[in-house]
């Protein structure tokens, strides 16, 4: 188990060992972070591995503020922005503002079979969210970071942080309520 | 239902307080809930920590290859300088003609040093790549 208190001055020495003892605490959080974020498992991995020799790189700059936990969520989320925006595929034209607007896939019998109960057309919807939303709920719901964390790993205000949770869930609420109609005629 | 009773539900939700009698809409906030707090299927490659840690030791060696280079090359520029100053200010003539046969010859110390480089680089280059690529088959 890794103890910030005590294993982080030991990393600064230099010690390699307990570094791998923090990836393997913080792994699962990284890749729930940035998974969110991009498609590619590769381009996943990548990331992931970036994001933790940036945690190496400015573990001196952590001054236990916040938990490491969040500081190493906003590395994972920033990095992951970055990647988007170098491979262009970071949508700036669409402003997560506009969720309202966001079109979804039509139903067809491929994707009726691929969201056959519904949480896999919950994990759909999801899927087809923004960016941003995706890893606003994922650090929510997922991670159960509280808002003033979510707030310090995306950068946006709070109130930016609780709008966003608040319109992706109704939005999903009543795509759902849509769904179930249809499942039961 | 108004935005009001979404915030209102979604607040009794979050809070785990005591819910109203079920109604099409809460159901589906319940069945929303419990979707989304669901773990995700993150697949973790085997040995992700050891990659890591093997990537910051490949790094934390090229760092320190670097230092020792440029430590070289400082050694070798102050020592030239030093032994340039010792000659003007002691045997002139001799720094003279030493100079005339570096300027005879600059192409061939342009060339060395040129290639001395390119052997340097070359090296670090293929031993970035097996390093990577080691480190994929590991």
């Amino acid at each position: 188990m890794f103890n910030e208190q005590e294993d982080i001055p030991k990393i600064l020495k230099g010690d390699l060992a307990v570094f791998e003892l923090l990836v393997k605490q913080y792994e699962r959080l990284v890749f729930t972070v940035v998974s969110r974020m991009l498609n590619q498992q590769e381009d996943i991995e990548d990331v992931c591995q970036e994001v933790f020799i940036k945690v190496h790189r400015s573990l001196r700059s952590f001054k236990f503020a916040s938990k490491l936990s969040t500081w190493i969520a906003r590395i994972a989320y920033l990095s992951s922005i970055n990647y988007l925006k170098k491979y262009k595929r970071f949508n700036t034209a669409f402003p997560p503002e506009d969720l309202e607007q966001l079109h979804f896939t039509e139903e067809n019998p491929e994707t009726a079979a691929l969201s056959k109960d519904a949480s896999a057309y919950i994990n759909r919807l999801m899927n087809e969210l923004p960016a941003v939303y995706r890893t606003v709920l994922t650090l929510y719901h997922l991670q159960e970071f509280s808002y003033q964390e979510i707030a310090a790993i995306t950068g946006m205000p709070e109130g930016t942080v609780k709008s966003y949770l608040f319109r992706a869930r109704k939005m999903m609420k009543e795509k759902l309520v849509a769904y179930l109609k249809k499942e039961i005629v | 239902m108004t935005d009001m009773n979404d915030e209102q539900l979604q607040r009794m939700l979050e809070e785990g307080a005591p819910i109203p009698p079920d109604s099409e809409e809460l159901q589906a906030y319940k069945m929303l809930f419990n979707a989304l707090q669901q773990p995700l299927s993150v697949h973790v490659p085997n040995r992700f920590a050891s990659r890591v840690s093997m990537r910051i030791q490949a790094k934390r060696e090229r760092v320190s290859n670097l230092r020792f280079y440029l430590l070289i090359a400082a050694i070798i520029f102050c020592s030239a300088a030093v032994t340039a100053g010792m000659l003007l200010a002691f045997a002139p003539a001799t720094a003279v003609s030493i100079l005339g046969v570096i300027i005879a010859k600059k192409w061939l110390f342009i060339f060395s040093a040129g290639a001395l480089t390119a052997i340097q680089l070359a090296d670090k280059w293929l031993l970035k790549k097996t390093t990577a690529k080691l480190m994929d088959e590991y």
